[in-house]
């Protein structure tokens, strides 16, 4: 196409004057452009057909990628050795078993495998609890959060109580003046060789209060966790003879402050957010299905 | 002559896009661990993953890296790593994968358990152990880095260790700990738990730790990955304490 001669060559450049010439280099960089994008969204939109390994990937089987991160895993966990470090036929042989993986896989997709083997079945239902608790872990939350929920569950966060405490067991006739002598303040030894008692061994040295708790029986360890230091229980009447319980030292729980417990919250709250995720997915779930029960059934 | 420069601001543009693209897909395909060696690739890694981690990493670890040991988050500019040798591709793992992040390709293989509690060991059938044992092994762990102990209690601390604590198992019998499953290196002075005191030894063997490093394989791209884990990797001198030894 001729340039009309009464547009000199150099107007071109003049945005104020009709050009043919701009409009149509104008319309060939539009359409490479154009084409440009087109054919780079072609070639790495996700979903599209693409003859091209991305370079994230290592190999694509009927499109489904294979990562390159996971090779390399792989490669260590197979070999213990790195990319620099490893021959091409251990590349070759990680890469052949990556491919028969996730051919299988897909076989087994088309299979519906997960109709008919419950390990699979398990397996998907676990992997999905997974995803969504991986999801939940993903936000941190934030101090003030954490603050608030130590607030609100406070008698959660204490330490351990611990306690020294020693059973004695006397004889029914006797128990009573033992207990008088050793709330007096007699040695419980003494005590116990004057009274012909005997030390159940059930505790020893100092114990956590759920260890006592265990070895002494839920009715004996309530009697001793109300004994401050260097009390004695009342007597307790057991198969065995009459129990005193001679509290050596008690410190029962004390409250954690926030710095101390804030791992412990940490974890509460996730483990909250995530059943609370979970529970709405599974909310989602049911309402997007189409669930037909049987009429007997029915609730 | 207006729109030639805005034709050339636009050609530019694409050009630089096209440019990065061409030079993430290099990064990608590197081998991670012998990046160092390629400087420009590196330096490209290192401008885009300063960014990422600011906006990804830092709530936890700190803006410049260091961690918070009164939280248990790791120092990431040290030499001391908890998971692997601290390669890039080490640190790639972790940043695609998390730890205990529920993620099944995380590194989900250890906890430290709480030793005062009725049942600290889970399925693995682990016994509580008393205050008197803690103490003891409080001890020992102090004796193994060469502050002041009681002998005695270290004695029996040593026993505990190597019997029904359990405390082998994960750290290993030289309590050197060990990076294939993330148990911390206990003899080196690096307290990935407050400050390596009796009372912050106390509470972790009392109450455990189960720290948490979110996977961020859906959240961010391959690229900004090997980005974030390249800038990581700066922070340090890229040495494994495990390495240097």
């Amino acid at each position: 196409m001729a340039l009309p001669s009464s547009v000199a060559a150099s107007d071109w450049r003049d945005i104020r004057k009709v050009s043919t010439k701009r409009s149509l280099v104008l319309m060939a960089l539009g359409a490479i452009v154009g084409l440009g994008v087109a054919g780079y969204a072609l070639f790495t939109a996700k979903g599209t057909s693409t003859l091209v390994v991305p370079p994230e990937d290592v190999a694509l089987v009927n499109q489904q990628p294979i990562s390159r991160s996971d090779f390399l895993i792989q490669l260590q966990a197979l070999f213990t050795t790195d990319l620099a470090h490893s021959t091409a036929a251990q590349r070759q042989k990680v890469l052949n078993d990556m491919i028969r993986e996730e051919l299988f896989v897909q076989r087994a997709k088309e299979l519906d495998v997960a109709g008919i083997d419950p390990d699979v079945r398990s397996a998907m239902v676990a992997a999905v609890e997974q995803e969504i608790a991986a999801d939940a872990i993903t936000t941190q939350p934030g101090e003030d959060k954490l603050r608030a929920y130590y607030q609100a569950h406070q008698a959660r966060y204490a330490s351990e109580g611990m306690m020294t405490v020693r059973d004695l067991v006397f004889p029914a006739d006797r128990a009573a003046e033992a207990a008088g002598a050793l709330k007096a303040g007699a040695a419980a030894d003494a005590v116990l060789a004057r009274f012909g008692g005997h030390d159940s061994r059930r505790t020893k040295d100092q114990e956590f209060y759920f260890a006592a708790k265990i070895h002494l029986g839920d009715r004996d360890f309530a009697a001793a966790r109300a004994l401050a230091s260097g009390g004695v229980s009342a007597p307790l009447a057991e198969p065995d003879g009459v129990h005193l319980l001679d509290m050596v030292q008690n410190k029962p729980p004390v409250p954690m402050d926030f710095s101390r417990a804030r791992e412990q919250v940490l974890t509460d709250y996730r483990d909250e957010a995530i059943q609370r995720l979970r529970t709405g997915d599974e909310a989602f779930f049911r309402k997007r299905a189409n669930i037909l029960i049987a009429q007997d059934l029915k609730p | 002559m207006g729109w030639l420069i805005v034709l050339g601001v636009a050609i530019l543009i694409i050009a630089l896009g096209v440019s990065e693209r061409a030079t993430e897909a290099r990064l990608l395909r590197a081998d991670p661990d012998t990046l160092a060696a390629n400087a420009s690739l590196n330096r490209f890694a290192i401008r885009h993953g300063a960014p990422i981690f600011h906006a990804r990493c830092a709530s936890c670890h700190g803006d410049r890296g260091d961690g918070d040991p009164s939280r248990g988050v790791p120092n990431l500019t040290d030499q001391d790593w908890l998971y692997g040798e601290g390669e890039v591709g080490d640190i790639e793992r972790v940043v695609d994968y998390g730890i205990r992040s529920h993620n099944p390709k995380g590194w989900n293989m250890a906890v430290m358990p709480a030793l005062a509690t009725p049942n600290p060991g889970g399925e693995k059938g682990l016994q509580p152990l008393s205050p008197g044992d803690i103490e003891d092994l409080v001890d020992y762990l102090l004796q193994v880095e060469q502050s002041p102990h009681d002998a005695a209690g270290a004695a029996r601390g040593a026993v505990i260790y190597a019997t029904r604590g359990a405390c082998y198992d994960c750290h290993n019998a030289d309590a050197r700990g060990d990076a294939a499953i993330g148990a911390p290196n206990l003899a080196d002075h690096i307290w990935l738990y407050g400050d390596g005191g009796r009372a912050a030894i106390y509470q972790s063997i009392a109450l455990g730790h189960q720290g948490v490093c979110p996977a961020w394989i859906k959240t961010l791209s391959p690229a900004q990955i090997r980005e974030v884990a390249v800038y990581v990797h700066s922070l340090s001198d890229g040495r494994s304490a495990a390495k240097v030894r």
